[in-house]
């Protein structure tokens, strides 16, 4: 009697082990989909990811920000500035439109700067015209044409890549490089470079 | 032998479960450059040696001086918030979070900046990278 009762009590405390360590697996383990964290850092391949997106335009703006002639220079105004297309040097494909979107977001919630967007001038176009022509519209509220603030600076960048591999080993090194030129004068106000390396072992 | 056979099963549900697990430290700091390190029993192993900040065009800039605790090299992620002084979030969710490698013992500073001139008051999370 007594041995049935110590087997029953093992087998008992066995099954609930195994049971906690099932749930434990199955938790982990099960495949499905689920929304992650956009911000997340973890690396899935040694391509150009989302992380490396918002750490370049992270690091470019907290440099343009704090470097000190364009401390001066936006003291006391709000300069207007053109995001250029980034001159994307690596062999793969990359959204770089994504990456400026990114820093001209930032740029333009500090507070310091305003911005022309060209690539909207087709839209922009197209709404004047209607506006003028349409019927539609009170004419002492419609747009004219030229009225429009010109950049007096433009941001310009370049993402290089140089990539090496062996059998084991998968190392790219990516170099993003950023300058503020002033228009008029030509000179490159501000310009900074971002580092990111990426290794992919076996 | 029994024994032996329950603390294995037990180790191993604990190491999965833990596997899943994801724990923080955090620091809380205010623009005058005080700060405090909360959640002292993370895993994370990692002493702040030193907090800065100060205003630049407005703009709150926090500098933090962190040592590895570790003697082989260290994998981190960490991430700044920031706050206005109603202790509002300011752009939240907007931060990403950013890795960074220590080797050992490695003494090493990270700044971060404000998104603009409302921030007051900052909180850095940090995380261990190999756990996410």
């Amino acid at each position: 009697m007594e041995l049935t009762i110590m087997i029953k009590k093992r087998v008992f405390l066995l099954t609930l082990i195994s049971g906690g360590l099932v749930a434990a697996l199955v938790s982990c383990s099960s495949p499905t989909v689920k929304y992650g964290d956009p911000t997340s850092a973890k690396p899935i391949s040694t391509d150009f990811g989302s992380n490396d997106l918002q750490q370049t335009a992270n690091s470019m703006v907290n440099s343009m920000l704090t470097f000190p002639p364009v401390v001066e220079l936006t003291r006391n105004r709000r300069p207007i500035i053109e995001v250029s297309k980034v001159n994307n040097k690596t062999m793969q494909h990359i959204d770089t439109q994504s990456l400026t979107d990114s820093i001209r977001t930032k740029l333009l919630r500090s507070g310091k700067f305003r911005f022309t967007d060209r690539s909207s001038d087709k839209q922009t176009i197209e709404e004047i015209r209607a506006q003028q022509e349409s019927g539609l519209n009170d004419q002492n509220t419609v747009t004219q044409f030229g009225q429009q603030y010109s950049a007096e600076f433009i941001l310009v960048s370049n993402l290089s890549e140089i990539k090496q591999r062996n059998e084991d080993v998968i190392d790219v090194y990516y170099k993003f490089t950023m300058s503020l030129k002033n228009l008029k004068t030509g000179i490159l106000e501000w310009s900074d470079e971002q580092e990111i390396r990426k290794i992919k072992e076996r | 032998m029994k024994k032996i056979l329950f603390s294995a099963l037990s180790a191993v549900s604990l190491l999965f479960v833990q596997g899943c697990w994801t724990s923080v430290m955090d620091v809380d700091g205010a623009a005058d450059g005080t700060s405090t390190v909360n959640f002292k029993n993370s895993p994370v192993d990692i002493k702040v040696l030193d907090t800065r900040s100060r205003f630049v065009n407005g703009l709150l800039q926090v500098n933090l001086e962190l040592e590895s605790g570790y003697s082989n090299p260290y994998r981190l992620e960490y991430k700044f918030s920031w706050y206005d002084s109603g202790g509002m979030e300011v752009d939240p969710a907007r931060s990403a979070w950013i890795p960074f490698y220590l080797n050992g013992r490695e003494t090493k500073t990270i700044q971060g900046l404000a998104p603009n001139p409302s921030a007051k008051a900052f909180k850095i999370k940090f995380r261990e990278a190999d756990k996410q």
